[in-house]
């Protein structure tokens, strides 16, 4: 087991350094100027993971299997081309001396860095695995993908039901519309590492990690300092509001922009015409990458920020950045791939219900409502308000924790987080943050447009825009989706105009370096006091789950009693929650045409019905839940038709010789089936 | 290095440029202004607002969650707090303030 989840370490790092690598060498070929070797491998990884996400979107779409095998081969043929033509180079004779190992400051940094990520590692990893479930209903959703694309090898939902009640919403929670980059890496890699909770909180929190590293090589190039870089990446790993180990889509699209944001940097480098074209082709890949992988908010921030890069430094550098806007939006065409299917597959009118049942003009119930009625009377009037609705639903602030902040949000970060989506910066990194604002705005002025400052004044914008989303129900406007869901964003700007700052700071007493030392170990300890303190504790507290649950102990009495059974056996829960059996790392076919007609009339199904139908289903174990089962069947058929037939079906599953009680408390009973 | 930008700025800034830092500039008061006046959701004031428009966009029902109050106390830089035997008809929780 331990080795096998070995090998899928092994195996992730091949397949996207493979891919990456693949993009990345035939420029690397033939450019005079290389990256640092660290630097080169580590973006590799980076830049392989956007390749990932949407080479599996455009296999899926020609119905090709989502298979290791596959990605293992794919990300190889380059690399072994690659080394055979070195091979080839030296007369096929191997090298007998180690090249010479010197230690630079570039490298002194990189490990500093990789200290970060092992930390930050740590705190997610650990976090993760205080408890033995996922974590409220997200990673559940996405624990039935996972599990999908194991098994089946593709992602298409299984079941097309686009009728207007489930408004395109499908049988498998993240998947179709739903863009499925992020569940399908996790069911690649769950295809090798058979435990499936183990699988995504670990890779979950690798990637979230991996991000601290993608994010120094985009801050080196992108403010020219490795210095500021390292504070930067120091302080976006404590910010308490970038990225929780909270396992979701969005942690891999966030961790796309930064090998995105470094891609972009690569072309605005000053390389020859071909190495700018080459450069824009794997923009686009990275650009589609983040398309696939979250359903559609987090993608339009994100390219809104590298539109509002290309934008400025359009501006700032006198030309018109061609071959910047050509992979932005040559990457949301190829990310057709998936979105044009899933219009063929659910009709326009489906596939928006699925994104915003208001701008599809339909309610929860799929009845037609407000514009979509309108529409049959008049056509002009409804084109307008079509498009105002689409902008109201493109700017809605409103989710599930969207609300207005106060200063306090920002200023004080608090141990006592949301889980998803945390808050605030803390009182050391927000002081540090306000100087360097000041100080860019009062030292630089009307030079901020100058080239030279050309990664000031996109911070500038990029914090404008990222503070004005987040405060969506502050402000009277709004400017994006989901304004809880954007603190990660604000942090980026936060973290780069607070390194500028702290280094500014620091310079000032240049003549004394006893006291500059003595600076940057206050700073330091009081960024990781006021925000690092905070992050930790709310990323290593126990966190709550799944609201099916009876009681908070429910949850660890089910890890326990599912530690003592064969990974991924078929266990059947009586209450129509298989994700909960999925995602302790059992199994329980959801997606099944048998599964879900027999669960339409799971109640009225007599002992004999249903004891042929675990064994027709091969299911090992069943498990029924009093209070669970109550609530989530009620309902479906009505409190009393399940207050008189429940009762009558426990009896007969009690009394049965057919099933042999091996758990029992007052509320579950877990019975093996004969 | 720094001199050369000055000499450079000294010129004159296109016509791009200038948009440019105009429109940051704005954007920077303008966000400013938007701070101050979001004081005006502070307070017992604030949070009824919040409720209100909850309710007038999305009913009773909705805005008597405990979430809902909660991030409209939270955002009126309150804490929610349940009452015990609240008055009919009244909801079951309050919003406390410093």
């Amino acid at each position: 087991m331990i080795m096998i989840s070995v090998i899928t370490i092994l195996l992730f790092f091949i397949y996207l350094w493979g891919l990456g690598f693949s993009l990345t060498y035939f420029i690397h070929l033939k450019s005079a100027a290389k990256p640092d070797f660290a630097e080169q491998q580590v973006m590799n990884v980076g830049i392989g993971l956007g390749a990932f996400a949407i080479l599996a979107i455009i296999i899926n779409f020609f119905r090709i299997p989502l298979d290791w095998k596959l990605f293992l081969l794919l990300s190889l043929i380059v690399p072994i081309y690659a080394g055979f033509k070195i091979l080839q180079q030296n007369q096929f004779k191997f090298p007998t001396k180690l090249p010479k190992l010197a230690l630079t400051k570039s490298h002194l940094f990189a490990l500093a860095v990789l200290f970060i990520c092992a930390v930050s590692f740590y705190v997610y990893a650990s976090g993760a695995f205080a408890y033995p479930y996922l974590e409220d209903e997200d990673p559940w959703g996405h624990s039935q993908g996972v599990k999908y694309v194991a098994l089946d090898k593709d992602a298409y939902d299984p079941i097309k039901d686009d009728s207007p009640q489930r408004g395109g919403n499908s049988v498998i929670s993240f998947m179709d519309p739903y863009p499925p980059a992020y569940d399908i890496l996790l069911g690649v890699l769950h295809q090798t590492s058979p435990d499936l909770p183990w699988t995504m909180k670990f890779f979950n929190a690798l990637l979230i990690s991996l991000g601290f590293f993608f994010f120094y090589f985009f801050a080196s190039s992108f403010m020219q300092n490795k210095t500021k870089a390292l504070l930067a990446t120091f302080f976006l790993a404590v910010i308490p509001s970038y990225l929780s180990h909270f396992i979701w889509a969005h942690g891999m699209a966030i961790t796309l922009i930064f090998p995105a944001l470094y891609v972009f940097n690569k072309i605005l480098d000053d390389n020859g015409k071909d190495d700018r074209k080459k450069w824009a082709i794997i923009l686009a890949v990275m650009v589609a990458g983040i398309w696939v992988t979250q359903n559609l908010s987090q993608p339009i921030k994100i390219t809104s920020l590298l539109l509002i890069y290309a934008i400025v430094a359009s501006v700032v550098h006198g030309k018109f950045l061609k071959y910047h806007f050509a992979g932005i939006f040559g990457g949301m065409l190829l990310s057709q791939f998936w979105w044009t299917a899933m219009v063929y597959r659910y009709g326009l009118k489906g596939f928006i219900g699925a994104w915003d049942p208001v701008l599809a003009g339909t309610n929860a119930d799929g009845n037609a409502v407000g514009t979509a009625t309108e529409a049959v009377s008049s056509i002009g009037p409804v084109v307008l308000d079509k498009a105002l609705t689409l902008l109201r639903s493109l700017t809605n602030p409103g989710g599930s924790d969207s609300r207005a902040y106060t200063f306090s949000d920002f200023f004080f970060a608090k141990s006592g987080n949301l889980i998803n989506a945390p808050v605030g910066i803390g009182i050391v990194l927000s002081i540090l943050a306000l100087f360097g604002l000041a100080y860019l705005i009062f030292r630089y002025r009307s030079s901020l447009v100058a080239k030279e400052n050309c990664w000031r004044i996109v911070t500038l914008f990029y914090l404008v825009y990222t503070f004005w989303v987040v405060n969506g129900m502050t402000f009277p406007i709004s400017i994006a989706r989901d304004a809880f869901r954007s603190w990660f964003l604000l942090a980026i700007p936060v973290a780069l105009i607070a390194a500028e700052g702290t280094y500014v700071l620091v310079n000032t007493f240049k003549k004394n370096k006893l006291l500059q030392v003595a600076l940057i170990i206050i700073i330091v300890v009081g960024v990781i006091l006021t925000s690092g303190m905070h992050k930790y504790e709310a990323n290593t507290s126990i966190w709550p789950t799944s609201g099916s649950f009876s009681n908070m102990q429910e949850p660890f009495m089910y890890g326990e009693l599912f530690k003592q059974l064969p990974l991924n056996s078929k266990v059947f829960l009586y209450a129509p929650r298989d994700k909960l059996a999925i995602g302790y790392g059992m199994f329980s076919c959801l997606w099944c045409e048998e599964i879900i007609e027999f669960r339409k009339d799971i109640i009225h199904k007599d002992f004999d019905t249903f004891y042929s139908f675990l064994k027709r289903n091969e299911y090992e174990y069943f498990l029924i839940n009093k209070n669970m089962d109550y609530k989530d069947l009620s309902g479906k058929f009505g409190e009393e038709e399940v207050a008189s037939l429940l009762p009558t079906r426990y009896q007969e599953f009690l009394t049965s010789n057919k099933l042999q009680p091996i758990y029992s408390d007052e509320n579950v009973i877990l019975f093996k089936v004969n | 290095m720094e001199e050369h930008i000055r000499q450079e700025m000294d010129k004159g800034l296109t016509r791009p440029k200038k948009i440019l830092l105009y429109s940051l500039y704005s954007l920077l008061v303008l966000m400013i202004i938007f701070s101050l006046l979001a004081l005006l959701n502070l307070g017992k004031e604030g949070y009824q607002q919040c409720v209100e428009k909850k309710c007038e966009a999305k009913g009773e029902k909705f805005c008597s969650k405990l979430r809902e109050l909660n991030t409209c106390c939270a955002g009126a830089g309150g804490t929610l707090a349940s009452i015990n035997n609240p008055p009919p008809g009244e909801k079951p929780y309050t919003c406390l303030f410093d």
